[in-house]
């Protein structure tokens, strides 16, 4: 029997929606991270911690502390990869703390790049930085 | 002494940086050399970067520029295999053709580690066994 015609809008929404699943699904990713929390531009706090799940939208971490909702956060990841002793490439994400509680830090990515030894190679979320050549 | 085969090179290109790492990671454990790249443009600038080998390309049939990354791979690394990430357009005219699909796992699915780590398996051994002695 089909749905009567008034149910019909609230079971579209129900249905899995492709590009939605793609943006919100998480991968369990355990990985050492550097990160530091930024105040008025300036680097306030450095500390290091540990990746639960890492999606295009946000990174949940592990810290030893609890760290301020709402704090500007840069994140610092290895890839997995060496290249003669060295690891040729980085993933730094900016973007903010959303929560932070015994669930872990829950940072929502504004902007993330992958860099190598020498320059920037990927920008995403803002396409200013693409300019800019030199690592930091 | 014989030295041991070079480890196969997987390039892992898509705009999901979650399923990225998480394949890479994966690829890494089978042995590979897995690398990212979250764009096409970023992937040919990484390819010529770090001046690494492309035996396999891992990528999103659905990013912009996937036609020219594949040319302008295939002119340094002729002998490349594809994997597209879940199902082209319709209409995307493949040049090259793929070796697998991988799925992309969905929003609702499990995710199994060790079933990717077998599709990966499967995968790299087809390499091998498409690959002229």
């Amino acid at each position: 029997m089909s749905p009567a015609p008034a149910l019909a809008p609230k079971i579209r929404f129900l249905e899995p929606h492709r590009s939605d699943q793609r943006v919100s699904r998480r991968y369990p990713i355990s990985l050492q991270v550097e990160y530091k929390l930024f105040r008025k531009g300036r680097v306030e706090h450095f500390g290091l911690g540990k990746t639960l799940n890492v999606s295009s939208g946000g990174v949940l971490f592990e810290a030893n502390e609890s760290l301020p909702t709402g704090s500007v956060v840069e994140i610092l990841m290895h890839w997995p990869f060496m290249l003669e002793g060295v690891c040729p490439l980085k993933l730094v994400i900016h973007g903010s703390i959303v929560r932070s509680d015994s669930k872990g830090v829950a940072v929502r990515t504004k902007h993330h790049e992958f860099r190598t030894a020498g320059a920037r190679l990927s920008s995403v979320g803002s396409s200013s930085d693409k300019a800019r050549s030199l690592m930091t | 002494m014989r030295q041991s085969p070079a480890p196969t090179t997987v390039w892992i290109v898509d705009d999901d940086l979650g399923f990225v790492w998480w394949l890479g990671e994966i690829f890494t454990d089978a042995g590979c050399r897995a690398l990212p790249a979250l764009s096409c443009d970023h992937a040919i600038s990484l390819v010529k970067r770090l001046n690494l080998s492309v035996d396999l390309l891992v990528v999103n049939p659905q990013l912009v520029g996937v036609s020219g990354m594949l040319q302008a791979i295939s002119h340094a690394h002729p002998s490349f295999k594809v994997a597209v990430i879940g199902m082209a357009p319709e209409g995307l005219n493949y040049a090259f053709h793929p070796l697998a699909i991988l799925e992309r796992p969905s929003g609702w699915d499990s995710l199994s580690r060790h079933e990717w780590m077998k599709r990966v398996r499967n995968l790299l051994k087809e390499i091998v066994a498409s690959t002229p002695v």
